[in-house]
């Protein structure tokens, strides 16, 4: 993509259009009026299509998936991609039972490496190369999610498969080869696991591992069978199981992870957990996890900093809704949406239940503010559930991000017209919904977009996953949309690169590594303080970009004072004099001390 | 507890899309359309179109059949009414484009009837559409300016848009209306909430728990208006009381009849489930097992259904016949561990313990994961004297669930039990450890290091500095007959007798005389300057877990269904 603002006036920018037109007949050049966003996923090389194993069974499990990762493991300094696949689901299945057949095989999660090339006059050319085989990531498991992060490190980021039974951890090599060391960390608990976050939970520089995980859901004991009100065959929901209880495992720093579930305490309260994000949300410098529970309450795990967390969820107002309602909660997200330098939360909730916006007032205590957002109207009719707060147009405001898709047949008919009833009738999964984005105004309220947003938010189809990160390092956040027995997409942004931006990558340590949790304030002359978190959790079952992407709004007079970055440790360091429009490397350590 | 198949679908009404029809904001109120024109613009409205019955229920095909067959045949006066009910029963199963049709019909029809606009201000509200809901309430309201329910979801639909200063007023002559309606106090407690004004919120949602303290839901609110005005300890408490799960609890009551005939309509096995789940959690047994019976009738093969009406029965109070469709359930699904889970529950309560554990046994072998049953089984092992058998059951709950603090509470009374008591010892600290603020691990550990028979655990003083710190918090006798144990241990024998008597009282006083007396032997002991070494007797509350017995629980067998 051109970037406009390198060439000065209009003008001349409108003859480089025409001029380059021709040389970015390689790159991903999207057509025009496209809107934010444009599908390139096939186009670039990602032909990857999701199997949900369904066979008729009405299995919960085959609802769920997958997720997908947005991260950089061959240290190129671009975005690889990792697609989580499905199997054929139950004792005795085989394929040719299959009621919508595998259209990739085999049938392995893949890894796409990203080979972006940047030419000389700033066009790029972006394609993806499946790795699956050289990497030795054979993987044929039922998979559900995945997080991406340097538990060892070494420098080199790895990654957390979470699905329908053994997690996997797959240690990066640093050749591009993964070896899976899930016995040796210890991390490998069998299981329905859905989210995991890698979080430094005791500041000791080592990532630790926080699994959400969701039912007791075995295939070879009888399955509850759930109807409709009229007595249709559909899928149960949550609480026709038990749930399991999380896990935390804190890194020994040795290669190894020990389970101290029990003494951290996060078992005493447990529900079916499908989105987890960390972060600092009562402002005592110290991570917390916040738990989304699929139709039990939330739960906000407040670090105690003794190693040991407690529920602060009902007190903090995020329990519940505000009507003090559980809810079907899927995806979630933290991020300062208003600029008052908190992070706020946003989660993603079934039909007929709102989605839900806490409002931070700063030292840890939400309110639910979601009809004062104008987001009411436009969530009761979706199921949601990958979600993420991102500054699409890098306006300087985080905009929201739903992708949808529905859980139950009945549901989905409530975003569907009464002519599509023939059709819907022979679907063997009739839960495809359309997916939404919601421009942040600025002034504590959202803009249903979703029309503007692009021809992909036209596609109705079931989605689950999505990470966010720029994967062409233009300057503006892409997303890679996962659907359930469907095509993954990777949404190239078209309008964020329009105004300026900055974008960082924190690393730290010996690796030296991402540091996730650490926070950068971009400090403006023309606006309030930016803050924003190095983070790979959130979502839904998802991995995104570690690196932070600032917006700053349009306009050449958008100056940056100053960068603040407080690091996991507590320590906090400052920048200046950087310039706007690119990727820059901070280290912990070589910033201007602030202690 | 009922077992839940479904996410519970509320209760409440269902969406819709659909474009004006032009009639809708004609302000036509109170006139009559001529025919023709009725029939020139119900030409332009779709026509209403049925969803796939094949899958259906028998009995709901045959209810949407016939309404719709009757719909055909009726005469132009009663076609509205037949509209509307097809509507209702395609708005019950939630298929909403649909019924949205035949509302819109039903209404063109009868513009002064309320009934089509107030069914279609649900379906919008439902759906999003939140603009076209306001407009179709209004318009009820213009027909019916004091219709109760409307006031209200109007009310409630300005909240969520965001506009709770255009609900107050409305809620307002709610109120002025009806004064003893706890949702409207509840809808006027949420607009205060929503403005930030927490302390008419309190009042408001104090008002509304006062009607029905039993309706939980008002808790949660109530608890963040407390938050808002800065008393967290009230906050707490209310917290506290909605029982960690507010809102799956008891709700708050609004009488309306058109939505509840919405909700009553559908003849189904799911249908009558859905009530049965609703009145069950409200606590209406009675109300839940008629429901679920309806359900059973329709459905008469199903083993959950069956289940759940055995619980229901259970709760009713109707233990015997509960185990009659318990024995049904495990017949139709002789693998359905909760069944099985359920049945031991009741012949435990009856003191049939032989049994119930064969019937626990069982539902652990169908569903090893079910902590439940296991910790069950545990229990009625070490009680019945086979505390080596329940070790394994314990130890398998804390796989599950590690924060079962009463199962690690067992695992250590069998170890006890079973004079293993160094491993007890080290559980005990752990347990210690993971559980701070419960008493027992404590008091067990101080019982244990005072008054083993193995001298190489015994530690008096650490004994006497645990059960103090928890007697600073608990007068009981358990603690008063510890402390003598401890003081003894140390050589303070005159204290150990005032402290072992204070135990003796309060049995006495508690009414348990013959503890009083066993006590005697540990008195005696002290008396003559010798410590306890009987941490525990064979015989006590800490070796019987368990439920009450209730003696005739179980009556003679009951007429089967």
């Amino acid at each position: 993509m051109v970037k406009l603002q390198h060439l000065g006036g209009v003008a001349t920018a409108g003859l480089l259009l025409v001029v380059l037109a021709d040389a970015a007949l390689q790159s991903s050049a999207p057509p025009a009026d496209e809107g934010w966003f444009t599908d390139r996923a096939e186009a670039v090389g990602i032909d990857f299509v999701h199997f949900n194993g369904m066979s008729g069974e009405f299995y919960v499990s085959e609802l769920l998936g997958p997720g997908a990762a947005m991260f950089d493991f061959d240290n190129d300094g671009d975005l690889d991609v990792y697609l989580v696949q499905g199997q054929m689901l139950g004792p005795g299945k085989t394929l040719d039972h299959a009621l919508l057949p595998p259209q990739t095989r085999p049938l392995t999660d893949r890894l796409y490496r990203n080979d972006l090339d940047v030419h000389a006059d700033g066009s790029r050319t972006l394609r993806f190369t499946d790795v699956t085989e050289a990497s030795g990531l054979d993987v044929r498991s039922y998979g559900m999610g995945i997080a991406a992060a340097d538990v060892d490190n070494d420098g080199w980021v790895d990654l957390y498969r979470t699905g329908l039974g053994p997690n996997q951890m797959f240690r990066n090599n640093g050749d591009g080869t993964f070896t899976d060391v899930s016995d040796q960390t210890g991390t490998g608990a069998p299981g329905w696991s859905v989210s995991g976050s890698f979080v430094d939970v005791d500041r000791d520089g080592w990532l630790d591992l926080y699994v959400g995980n969701y039912l007791d859901h075995r295939l070879d004991t009888p399955q509850p069978e759930c109807f409709t009100r009229t007595g249709e065959r559909d899928y149960c929901g949550p609480q026709a199981y038990a749930p399991v209880p999380d896990r935390l495992y804190r890194n020994r720093g040795d290669g190894t992870f020990v389970d101290v579930t029990t003494e951290a305490q996060v078992a005493r309260e447990s529900g079916p957990a499908l989105g987890v994000v960390a972060a600092d949300l009562d402002g005592d410098g110290w991570v917390d996890i916040y738990v989304a529970n699929d139709g039990a309450p939330n739960l906000l795990w407040v670090n105690q900093q003794d190693g040991s967390f407690r529920n602060g969820a009902p007190l903090a107002g995020v329990a519940f809704n505000g009507d003090g309602r559980v809810e079907g909660s899927m995806g979630v997200d933290a991020g300062d949406f208003d600029a008052d330098g908190d992070d706020d939360l946003f989660m993603t909730h079934l039909t007929t239940e709102t989605n839900t916006l806490y409002l931070n007032n700063g030292s840890g205590l939400f309110e639910d503010r979601t009809p004062r957002t104008g987001l009411v109207a436009a969530s009761l009719a979706y199921t949601g559930f990958g979600t993420a707060w991102s500054d699409f147009d890098n306006d300087g405001w985080l905009d929201l991000l739903v992708v949808n898709g529905a859980v139950q047949a009945k549901h989905q008919r409530f975003t569907s017209k009464t002519s599509e009833a023939p059709a819907r009738a022979g679907e063997p999964l009739p839960l495809h919904q359309t997916n939404q984005l919601f421009r942040n105004l600025g002034n504590g309220r959202f803009e249903d977009i979703s029309q503007q947003a692009g021809a992909v938010f036209e596609l109705s189809e079931v989605s689950r996953g999505a990470a966010v990160g720029d994967v062409d390092n233009d300057g503006d956040q892409d997303v890679l949309v996962t659907n359930n027995n469907g095509r993954a997409r990777l949404l190239i942004n078209n309008i964020g690169h329009q105004h300026r931006w900055i974008g960082l990558r924190l690393v730290g340590g010996t690796g030296p590594r991402d540091m996730l949790g650490a926070r950068v304030g971009v400090f403006r002359d023309d606006g309030p303080t930016l803050w924003r978190r190095a983070r790979t959790d959130g979502s839904y079952a998802s991995a995104n970009d570690p690196r932070v992407l600032v917006g700053l709004g349009p306009g050449e007079s958008a100056t940056v004072r100053r960068i603040r970055v407080i690091w996991p440790s507590g320590r906090e360091e400052d920048w200046t004099d950087l310039s706007m429009n690119r990727w820059r490397t901070l280290t912990e350590g070589t910033g201007q001390s602030q202690e | 507890m009922i077992v839940q198949r479904g996410w519970l679908s509320g209760l409440a009404a269902c969406l819709l899309l659909g474009t004006s029809d032009g009639l809708a904001t004609s302000g036509a109120t109170g006139a009559t359309v001529a025919l023709a024109q009725i029939t020139a613009a119900e030409s332009r409205l779709l026509p209403v179109v049925l969803p796939n019955l094949g899958r259906m229920h028998g009995s709901v095909q045959e209810q949407i059949s016939e309404a719709y067959a009757s719909l055909m045949a009726a005469a132009p006066e009663e076609r509205s009414t037949a509209y509307g009910h097809l509507g209702t029963l395609l708005m019950a199963g939630e298929y909403l484009a649909e019924a949205e049709r035949c509302f819109r019909h039903a209404r063109l029809l009868a513009l002064d009837d309320f009934r089509w606009p107030y069914y279609l201000g649900h379906i919008y509200k439902n759906t999003g559409r939140l603009t076209k809901a306001v407009e179709h309430f209004e318009y009820v309201l213009r027909l019916r300016p004091d219709h109760l329910a409307t006031l209200v979801w109007l009310g409630h639909v300005h909240i969520d848009e965001g506009r709770p200063e255009a609900a107050e007023p409305l809620l307002t002559k709610a109120r002025s209306l009806h004064p003893d309606t706890q949702a409207v106090l509840f809808q006027l407690g949420r607009a205060a909430v929503a403005t930030r004004d927490y302390a008419r919120a309190v009042e408001h949602l104090e008002g509304a728990l006062k009607m029905d303290p039993a309706a939980t839901m008002v808790r949660y609110p109530l608890a963040m208006a407390y938050r808002g005005l800065g008393d967290l300890e009230r906050a707490q408490y209310y917290l506290g009381q909605s029982g960690g799960r507010a809102g799956a609890g008891v709700g708050v009551t609004l009488p309306d009849p058109l939505m509840s005939a919405v909700i009553t309509v559908l003849r189904s096995p799911q249908a009558y489930w859905d009530l049965g789940l609703y009145a069950g959690a409200q606590g209406n047994w009675s109300e839940a097992v008629k429901q679920f019976r309806l359900s059973v009738q329709l459905a008469p093969d199903d083993p959950i259904v069956r289940l759940n009406l055995a619980l229901a029965l259970d709760r009713l109070g109707d233990a015997r016949a509960a185990l009659d469709q318990l024995e049904e359930t495990v017949r139709l699904d002789p693998r359905l561990a909760r069944a099985h889970f359920a049945t031991g529950t009741l012949l435990e309560r009856s003191g049939r313990d032989g049994e119930a554990i064969d019937r626990y046994t069982l539902a652990v072998t169908h569903d090893p994961n079910l902590g439940d049953a296991h910790l069950r089984l545990a229990d009625a092992l070490r009680r019945t004297d086979r505390p080596d058998a329940s070790l394994s059951s314990y130890q398998r709950v804390l796989e599950l669930a590690p924060d079962r603090a009463e199962a690690r509470f067992g695992e250590v009374m069998a170890l006890v039990r079973l004079t293993r008591h160094r491993e007890a010892l080290e559980r005990l600290r752990v347990a210690m450890e993971l559980h701070p603020e419960e008493s027992a691990f404590p008091l067990a550990l101080a019982r244990l290091l005072a008054a083993s028979p193995d001298a190489q655990i015994r530690d008096g003083q650490e004994a006497l500095a645990l059960v103090s710190a928890v007697a600073a918090e608990h007068a009981t006798t358990v603690v008063a007959e510890t402390m003598a144990m401890a003081l003894a241990e140390r050589g303070h024998f005159a204290e150990a007798v005032e402290w072992q008597g204070v135990a003796m009282s309060g049995a006495t006083a508690a009414g348990y005389s013959e503890v009083a007396q066993r006590m005697a032997a540990n008195l005696a002991l002290y008396e003559l300057h010798k410590p306890c070494r009987t941490p525990w007797r064979d015989d006590a509350p800490e070796h019987r877990p368990g439920p009450t017995v209730e003696p005739g629980l179980l009556g003679p067998p009951a007429a089967k269904d």
